[in-house]
């Protein structure tokens, strides 16, 4: 079959061409995304450690805080727009972090959302 | 500057120069993480408020670290501007042998600064200190290398 476009069709397409020759919009992850139900079958008082590492992985950081072993599991978004001269880089982190008692059991969890907020802009100049 | 942090910010440093090679002239924003304003932990008093409520209000912190006696939660955002010129690129329209010669005269400057909330947990999950470190002032986009 043989494409057919009026000159209006044509006009349309060189025009989105050249207004969107400037433009880029790129996304990258650090991690993939931390899983939300896994997080909410972590229990106060009852999951272990090795029960944690099955949920949500290996973490990517273990720390001594306060006599306690802690877990650190964080995942990085960022998304980059540009239009013309203009770019804009936003980047944000979720991050879970798992307490445990010298018993190897869940003793906190705290867990943040950032990147749900994260947006894609282009234009770098105010907040 | 935490370890994540850097990483990230690695990555961004490095696709900057690629981003902005296409134009002649280019402005650069980047962030990380929303700032935080005084407004945000002015509900935290040292010697009263507790650990678990400054995580209700303020979420996770981007960094735990052990502390004298308890722990040190940091929570930061950090806010890059950059600024880039070729003042030679206009030769490549002038003339096709200067086009192939080396001629870009690029000026400009990339500022980075830090905003540092750094909270003091003690054993019994009591803040016992509070700092915050505004440096995001210092993200601004220079034309001139010399500008400050």
């Amino acid at each position: 079959m043989r494409w057919k476009f009026g000159k209006l069709s044509r006009a349309a397409v060189i025009g989105a061409a050249l207004a969107l020759a400037g433009c880029a919009a790129s996304r990258a992850d650090l991690n993939p995304p931390l899983p939300a139900d896994a997080l909410t079958a972590i229990k106060v008082g009852q999951t272990t450690e090795a029960q944690v590492m099955t949920l949500l992985g290996q973490p990517e950081l273990i720390k001594g805080v306060d006599g306690q072993l802690l877990f650190h599991y964080y995942h990085y978004t960022l998304k980059h727009g540009t239009v013309l001269l203009f770019s804009r880089i936003n980047i944000a982190s979720d991050d879970i972090y798992i307490f445990f008692d010298k018993q190897g059991i869940v003793q906190n969890v705290i867990a943040g959302n950032r990147t749900q907020n994260v947006k894609f802009q282009f234009w770098p100049f105010g907040s | 500057m935490p370890a994540p942090a850097r990483l990230a910010f690695a990555l961004v440093l490095a696709l900057a120069p690629l981003l902005g090679a296409c134009t002649p002239i280019v402005w650069t924003r980047t962030t990380i993480n929303q700032p935080m304003k005084p407004a945000d932990f002015a509900f935290i008093s040292p010697g009263q408020t507790t650990w678990r409520e400054v995580t209700d209000r303020l979420g996770a912190p981007n960094v735990i670290d052990p502390g004298p006696g308890g722990l040190i939660a940091r929570y930061f955002s950090y806010d890059s501007a950059y600024f880039d010129a070729d003042l030679g690129y206009g030769l490549n329209y002038v003339n096709p042998i200067l086009a192939q010669l080396p001629h870009s005269l690029d000026t400009g400057g990339n500022g980075i600064g830090g905003d540092i909330l750094t909270v003091v947990v003690n054993h019994a999950g009591i803040v016992t200190l509070v700092s915050f470190s505004k440096g995001d002032k210092t993200a601004r986009f220079d034309v001139l290398p010399t500008e400050h």
